[in-house]
């Protein structure tokens, strides 16, 4: 159940940032598909939002452990550095999430500033997302360095 | 002062540049203060009462600025710059004091 929901909010999270890329994409295009912006914001609302549910699970239910291996690894600083970070600059991506819905009900057709606005939030998800992915890889390499490293020592002492 | 956004998304976009900022702040206050982190672990996990003050903030405040007719009083480039520059210290800010930390 623990590496399910790692992994399952690892792909909800590249999907939503993904949709997020779509929805900018969509807004630079000669001709804008209005429904299409707004259909693809909501599935990037869903998408982060799902994220913010399957991760934070996995984070409350079951990190205490991986925490342990990284604060007592060679790489402590994934935890105190990029986790710390990680966990409370996701609430960025997952707030500008809610309201890109609401950004792309404007008129898109015929408001040079809501496709902007619509274009930048999408925008600011990527650029935002990309730095949680990052700290996310970060974390995991944490816990492979612990692990790494209380195997070496195990073996050290066997032989 | 030119505005041809809704209230609704003014107020919502002005709730999301607060609400991330209040993320910092959130951050700032129970990382240097043990009674506020003490007084978060109290509602449950401090990072669900994290988010959830965060979302009210985005929901409540995004509710009251639309009702409010806010979209008099803000421009559509200046909502766009506040929710850049909320991103960029906001997100920014968190790194940093981690950082510091470290």
């Amino acid at each position: 159940m623990k590496d399910i929901l790692l992994a399952a909010h690892e792909i909800v999270g590249v999907l939503g940032m993904l949709a997020a890329t779509w929805v900018v994409a969509e807004l630079r295009a000669p001709r804008i598909d209005q429904q299409t912006v707004r259909r693809v914001s909501m599935l990037v609302a869903h998408l982060i939002g799902g994220v913010c549910l399957l991760g934070g699970i996995w984070y409350v239910a079951y990190y205490a452990a991986d925490r342990g291996i990284i604060l007592h690894g060679p790489w402590p600083v994934a935890h105190r550095l990029f986790m710390e970070s990680k966990e409370h600059l996701f609430f960025v991506p997952l707030v500008l999430a809610f309201f890109l819905p609401i950004a792309s009900r404007e008129n898109l057709l015929a408001s040079a500033a809501a496709r902007k606005l619509t274009a930048i939030t999408a925008a600011l998800i990527v650029i935002t997302s990309l730095a949680v992915e990052g700290g996310g890889i970060a974390v995991g390499l944490g816990t492979k360095a612990g692990l790494t490293q209380a195997a070496a020592t195990a073996a050290g002492k066997g032989g | 002062m030119t505005n041809d956004l809704s209230h609704r998304a003014t107020g919502f976009g002005a709730a999301a540049a607060a609400a991330i900022i209040v993320n910092l702040l959130l951050v700032l206050a129970k990382e240097t203060s043990p009674a506020v982190m003490a007084g978060m672990n109290g509602l449950g996990h401090h990072w669900v009462t994290h988010g959830a003050v965060v979302l009210l903030v985005f929901v409540g405040l995004g509710l009251g600025l639309a009702r409010g007719g806010i979209a008099a009083k803000v421009s559509a480039a200046g909502l766009t710059r506040a929710l850049i520059a909320a991103a960029a210290i906001g997100g920014g800010g968190i790194v940093a004091f981690y950082g510091y930390l470290c």
